[in-house]
């Protein structure tokens, strides 16, 4: 793992803790350029993503349906790893 | 360098299968039938409702050079991206949509050149899924980004490497897919992505075991010494907008280098992949590959003599 990022470990779910699958999940903003590409959440509303470096990003969470979820992330230089709970509104 | 001269050192093509080597052809394809959208004057794809946001003054294309495949000159390639000393160095703050989103949706994903877009759904090594899109160059093969096909420095265990699988679905609209879709583990990058994860390398090509091209069309692809005042072009499927739309927007290119364009065309996860594209000679040419969000622009793979040299042999590859 690079020294100074962190991996980005998430659940997408309802307020019932329904798990949300096929939310498209990326970062809006960080402080490197990082490829234009999205994961999908698994049946179980998971994923995982990896921060290259240490700083602020914006993670962002759509699923069709659902108001998106914007979650602010301040990566330390010492992060490992960072969990994430994303509760997505109808 | 001249064309057809050998790739090698970072450019040095690796594929996830074996091939041999054949000719190809030039020709661009807009498909199986009439729907094809006008080709527009202005440089912009004309979409009923959607007006290309005001660009700087720029020097205009010079229509001589449509068509040539000029080198770039290797000197060069030690020098920092231009796009830097424009746009500050890469440790600023990327952000993909740049103030307003101009980006525009798409209704008619079935026509030309919509078409030639294809909407992928991608899974890794690890069975994660992933978002990004692709290009006809070809009846059998789609230009995207080298970590599309090959996950490089994901950070997570049994990520990195050739990913298993791509479903590509040619002119999706949501739940439609007008041309039907087609799996395949068979992709090509080069040494540059898969062995240094060098983002200037970053492109690749998925090749498909059908002909959909012969049904969506495709774009030609080129290599111009100056991509100056150039309109560039960008369709693809974010992943901030509903599932598996198509959403468009243009805009002047800013600046471009060795390898990298540059432009302010508001982008998002899930745009990975799609041609940055011109218009020459009444057709439409690939310019780059997008990749990368940036902090005022985002960028992509220039098509450069190498890069150019590759996808027509993966082209020609597909057609043996």
């Amino acid at each position: 793992m690079t020294i100074g990022g962190s991996r980005i470990e998430g659940r997408a779910h309802l307020a019932d803790d329904t798990p949300v699958s096929e939310a498209r999940v990326f970062f809006a903003t960080a402080p490197v350029p990082l490829p234009d590409i999205a994961t999908l959440t698994d049946e179980d509303g998971r994923f995982s993503l990896y921060a290259p470096a240490p700083g602020m990003y914006q993670l962002v969470c759509h699923a069709d349906g659902l108001d998106p979820a914007t979650v602010p992330i301040d990566v330390r230089a010492d992060s490992v790893s960072v969990e994430l709970d994303i509760e997505l509104g109808a | 360098m001249p064309e057809g001269t050998e790739v090698q050192g970072k450019d040095t093509p690796v594929s996830s299968f074996d091939v041999g080597d054949e000719s190809i052809s030039d020709e661009i394809s807009t498909g199986e039938d009439d729907h094809v959208e006008k080709t527009p004057r202005s440089g912009f794809e004309k979409v009923e409702g959607y007006r290309p946001p005001a660009s700087p003054t720029r020097s205009e294309f010079s229509p001589e050079s449509v068509g040539d495949v000029l080198s770039v000159p290797d000197e060069t390639t030690q020098l920092p991206d231009i796009g830097e000393a424009s746009f500050g160095p890469p440790d600023a703050r990327p952000e993909t949509v740049h103030g307003a989103d101009d980006r525009f949706q798409i209704a008619n994903t079935a026509a030309y050149p919509w078409r030639a877009h294809a909407s992928l759904r991608i899974t890794a090594a690890d069975n994660s899924l992933w978002i990004g899109t692709g290009w006809f160059v070809g009846s059998r093969v789609l230009v995207t980004a080298g970590h599309v096909v090959y996950i490089k420095n994901s950070g997570i265990a049994d990520r990195d490497g050739w990913v298993q699988k791509i479903v590509v679905m040619p002119g999706r609209n949501g739940g439609t897919l007008p041309y039907g879709s087609a799996t395949t583990s068979s992709f090509w990058t080069v040494a540059g992505w898969a062995t240094d994860g060098d983002g200037e390398y970053d492109y690749g090509a998925i090749v498909l075991g059908e002909s959909l091209g012969d049904r969506t069309g495709w774009f030609g692809f080129g290599n111009w010494p100056s991509l100056d005042g150039v309109h560039a072009n960008i369709s693809g499927y974010p992943g901030d907008k509903p599932a598996g739309t198509q959403w468009y927007a243009a805009r002047t290119v800013d600046s471009a280098s060795t390898r990298k364009v540059f432009y302010d065309i508001d982008t998002a996860g899930g745009q990975s992949g799609s041609a940055v594209y011109r218009f020459a000679n009444g057709s439409r040419y690939g310019i780059a590959i997008h990749a990368y969000g940036g902090a005022t622009v985002n960028s992509g793979t220039r098509i450069n003599q190498p890069v150019f040299d590759n996808i027509k042999k993966w082209k020609q590859a597909s057609e043996a």
